[in-house]
């Protein structure tokens, strides 16, 4: 079974996020890159699949987990992190670094994986910098597709007497479970929680550098406006609030009641 | 010209508090132009109450039918909310059908439904879609200034938006829900809403994702809802010590939040993390109960460099009420600060949303 995981390099942040001087980025000077948790749950899904399945039948490639990447020449780290947990293939689809807009994005994707063959294509449900929401459903779109987002469980069936696998997939919303079913080929994006990833292996460490990441320019050869134009970035206000110590066990309790009734949390 | 906002109803009736919230900005952006507000939802006309929407500006709604578009299925519901926002606009330019002019943006709570959907309105309309905003401003034709989060909130983005039709989704907890009007004056606002029924045209592939199952949670608050969460972490000093918040949460009737440390390790009892990357959702993520408990005794999580290193802040004991101010995680990455003092550990927390 062929599979093919989209991932986005993103800096590695902490609590607190600093912006460039012109505002226009984050800064990342003292910050490597990661992918998003949800992408990292999407690799780590892929290969569960494949595990489970035998990736080895069908495909052109044999079968197995592609990890996609549009960025930098640089995001060719972030797929070697993801050949590490497991993937067998990496592609850079190589920009000079500009920040690509949803449209033009799913469009690149969807040009570059069109004829790979694969039965599932799994996104992270959002991206962490930008959280746009839709590079998963655009590409379905593009590519006739259907698309289901925010996943949370994955249920691949068997290969039934020629006919397209199907999947069962859900996800929590507003205190309910919905259930979707469609038959494959698919685009899914996972929310992190749908799995716990692994770590690398050594072995897989190994493997990873060693490997060769396929680098093709994206269809679209220069970022593409889409009509969303940033102005800047800022930090919004009362980020530097600090919390309050009520107390500590029982001393704690009259302050706390007081706060609860004083937020209307009581009433 | 008209703004259209895109309600959620409960099961049990009315708009959700999410989807009121987002036509607070709905409103705003429609005053910054002098346009209409309008408002549609899928399900029988009864589904909403109509005073309540009048008191939150709405001069018209739509009830969107038939009735297979009762269950959730996002590409047909992106399908009428693009009939029904292009009805008339190539021809009379009447806007769809009740008046108001053709619709000049379409804005939804940034939820899993309301992201959904307008990233399909914008495949099919080949239009852009801005996530997550916070206000939005019309400063011409075809063109709004926008605030949206990004990096989960931690930074607001200003950004330019130039589109034909604004496709806008709002992020619920950053906004306050709309100010209901007096009783009477819903009651003579309502009299004047005129709510139509609209049947779109469905192809057969418009439905072919739909839920086809939907199950209520047995019992509980759902993070996602709550009004109140009480939030634990590594403080809280192993499994046992939730039994007090769970306590605490019943009797606010609020849900259990943890830090990412308690989630990671794998509490299927408290797996749930508010704020960053589950964009305001729930997260299991299971590993076994033992190492779950080392891990919130001595280990201080992923190394440094390690993918996983990047997670977020440790969060203390702490309770945070939303929506009505600031953002949850902001609350939460406070509290961890001092979480991560052991002078601190087991301590009360709080921090009021607006103080």
């Amino acid at each position: 079974m062929e599979i093919c995981v989209c991932v986005k390099r993103v800096p590695m942040v902490g609590g607190s996020i600093a912006v460039t001087a012109d505002g226009l980025d984050v800064d990342v000077t003292m910050s490597g890159f990661t992918v998003s948790p949800h992408e990292e749950c999407a690799v780590e899904e892929a290969v569960q699949i494949t595990e489970r399945l035998g990736g080895g039948a069908g495909g052109p490639r044999g079968g197995g987990v592609t990890v996609l990447t549009l960025g930098p020449p640089e995001a060719a780290g972030q797929l070697r992190d993801m050949l590490a947990l497991g993937a067998s293939r990496g592609v850079l689809l190589q920009t000079d670094g500009a920040e690509w807009g949803s449209v033009a994005t799913a469009a690149a994707i969807a040009a570059a994986v069109r004829d790979g063959g694969y039965e599932l294509l799994l996104f992270g449900n959002e991206a962490a910098d930008t959280g746009g929401y839709q590079v998963p459903v655009r590409v379905a779109h593009l590519l006739g597709l259907p698309c289901l987002t925010g996943i949370k469980r994955l249920e691949v069936g068997a290969e039934d007497g020629g006919g397209p696998r199907r999947i069962v997939a859900a996800r929590e919303y507003r205190g309910a479970e919905e259930v979707f079913e469609v038959a494959l080929p698919a685009v899914v994006s996972v929310k992190e929680g749908i799995n716990l990833p692994r770590y690398p292996s050594l072995p897989g460490r190994l493997r990873a550098k060693r490997a060769v990441i396929e680098t093709i320019e994206p269809s679209e050869p220069s970022f593409a406006p889409d009509g969303l134009r940033k102005e800047r970035l800022r930090v919004p206000a009362g980020s530097g609030k600090r919390a309050q110590v009520l107390g500590s066990g029982t001393d704690a309790v009259p302050a706390l009641v007081g706060l609860l009734d004083e937020l209307g949390i009581l009433s | 010209m008209t703004v259209l906002g895109v309600l959620e109803t409960e099961p049990g009736g009315g708009a959700a508090d999410a989807s009121l919230r987002a036509l607070a900005v709905a409103g705003a952006l429609a005053a910054s132009a002098g346009e209409d507000l309008a408002a549609a939802w899928f399900g029988p006309v009864g589904a909403v109450d109509r005073g309540g929407l009048a008191a939150a500006g709405v001069a018209r709604g739509w009830a969107i039918g038939p009735d297979e578009l009762s269950g959730y299925a996002p590409l047909a519901w992106a399908r009428a909310l693009a009939g029904l926002a292009s009805a008339g606009s190539s021809g009379s330019a009447a806007g769809p059908p009740g008046g108001g002019g053709p619709v000049s943006a379409v804005v939804a709570a940034a939820t899993d439904h309301g992201n959904e959907v307008l990233a399909h309105l914008g495949a099919i309309t080949g239009l852009p879609m801005a996530a997550n905003c916070v206000s939005a401003t019309r400063t011409g034709p075809g063109e709004c200034r926008l605030v949206r989060q990004r990096w989960a909130g931690s930074l607001l983005e200003d950004a330019v938006l130039e589109a034909p039709l604004a496709l806008l989704t709002v992020a619920t907890d950053a906004v306050e829900a709309p100010a209901a009007g007096g009783q009477d004056d819903g009651r003579s606002a309502a009299a004047g809403i005129g709510v139509e029924r609209y049947e779109p045209e469905l192809a057969d592939g418009d439905l072919l994702v739909r839920a086809v199952e939907s199950q209520q949670r047995r019992s509980g608050v759902s993070l996602a809802s709550a009004r109140v969460v009480v939030g634990g972490g590594r403080g809280v000093g192993g499994p046992e010590g939730f039994a007090a918040l769970e306590e605490l949460a019943g009797l606010l009737g609020a849900a259990v939040g943890v830090s990412r440390v308690v989630t990671s390790e794998g509490d299927p009892a408290h797996g749930r993390l508010p704020g960053r990357q589950d964009d305001r959702g729930d997260q299991h993520r299971r590993r076994s109960p033992d190492r779950r408990q080392g891990r919130l005794r001595g280990h201080r999580g992923p190394a440094r460099g390690d993918p996983r290193a990047a997670r977020g802040p440790t969060r203390a004991p702490g309770v945070t009420r939303r929506p009505g101010g600031g953002r949850l995680e902001e609350q939460a990455h406070h509290l961890g600060r001092v979480g991560q003092c052991p002078n601190c550990s087991g301590c009360v927390l709080a921090m009021p949303r607006q103080s």
